[in-house]
């Protein structure tokens, strides 16, 4: 197990606590076989507790897109002790607050942190065009994704920054992401 | 060459592909984890058609959810209908729920990509 510096239940715990309301959470393995039913639980418990039908979309959006491509680099990257993943939604009274963090390793983290400044770094109108031509030419990765789902992702949001990056080990890392969404 | 169809399930939509009426549609949630594998078969069913198309040919994109891997595929089966322009009379209607602003986009986004004409359709809310 990794050293107990890090504990993914006390990270949840904590997270949890960030906002008014937690709404939804899920600690634990993430694999081909349990995403199906954890996007059924998602589903429900988003009909039950967000009252706008576009935030409901946009929540249950961003938390698919996020999930599939977890699950997709869990299962082709991940390390056999380091597959969990955790997911927390909470809300205030202006927003909700998706936190989705996992382990990566450390070699691809600097892709993924470039990517978060560009999405930043973007307006919505040049993130669309960023989607709309990667819709028109970029091509489709070995695992079936097409580099899209993190703007997806962004597009969808308010704000996506990296919450929390923490050192399990010399080659693995956990980070968590927050996405905002508006009411 | 028989119809193309495949009955809705939770991950995958309708896809109902009539050759004679040339009338086309995709429904429902499109969010399989592989698309690629879940389009391939219509894809390769609409290469056939184009040999053969109906006079006119109408695609009805009515979608509640669809992944970024559904989307390119999308675009696949779009740039299908467009080698189909020459001999076909190709439309797509777009389907959006009134408040659904991201489907909204979404059909502005292929209709920017697409050498077809897309009509986006707006449906009231009950």
């Amino acid at each position: 197990m990794y050293p107990n510096i890090f504990n993914i239940d006390h990270l949840f715990c904590s997270l949890s606590k960030e906002q008014e309301r937690h709404i939804f959470g899920y600690v634990g393995l993430l694999s081909s076989e349990n995403i199906d039913s954890l996007i059924n639980e998602v589903e429900t418990t988003l009909d039950g507790h967000v009252d706008s039908r576009v935030a409901k979309k946009r929540i249950f959006s961003i938390l698919l897109e996020s999930l599939q491509n977890l699950s997709a680099y869990i299962e082709q990257d991940g390390i056999d002790e380091f597959r969990d993943a955790l997911v927390c939604v909470n809300r205030d009274d202006e927003s909700y607050y998706v936190y989705v963090g996992n382990f990566i390793m450390k070699r691809h983290y600097p892709s993924i942190e470039s990517r978060i400044k560009i999405i930043n770094a973007l307006t919505n109108e040049q993130l669309r065009q960023l989607y709309r031509s990667i819709l028109d030419y970029g091509s489709v990765t070995k695992t079936g994704g097409a580099g899209l789902g993190f703007i997806d992702v962004a597009k969808r949001s308010d704000e996506v920054v990296l919450h929390q990056y923490e050192d399990i080990n010399e080659d693995i890392a956990f980070f968590t992401l927050k996405i905002v969404v508006a009411e | 060459m028989e119809n193309y169809t495949h009955m809705p399930s939770p991950k995958t939509p309708k896809l109902y592909f009539n050759k004679n009426s040339g009338d086309f549609e995709i429904s429902g949630r499109s969010i399989p984890e592989n698309s690629i594998e879940f389009y391939r078969p219509l894809i390769e069913w609409l290469e056939s058609y184009i040999k053969n198309p109906a006079p006119s040919t109408t695609l009805t994109v009515n979608l509640e959810y669809f992944n970024t891997s559904s989307s390119k595929c999308l675009v696949e089966v779009f740039r299908k209908l467009e080698l189909l322009n020459q001999s076909s009379d190709v439309s797509v209607l777009w389907h959006y729920e009134e408040d659904d602003e991201d489907m909204l986009e979404s059909g502005e986004d292929f209709k920017k990509i697409i050498k077809v004409p897309i009509e986006l359709v707006v449906m009231k809310n009950e």
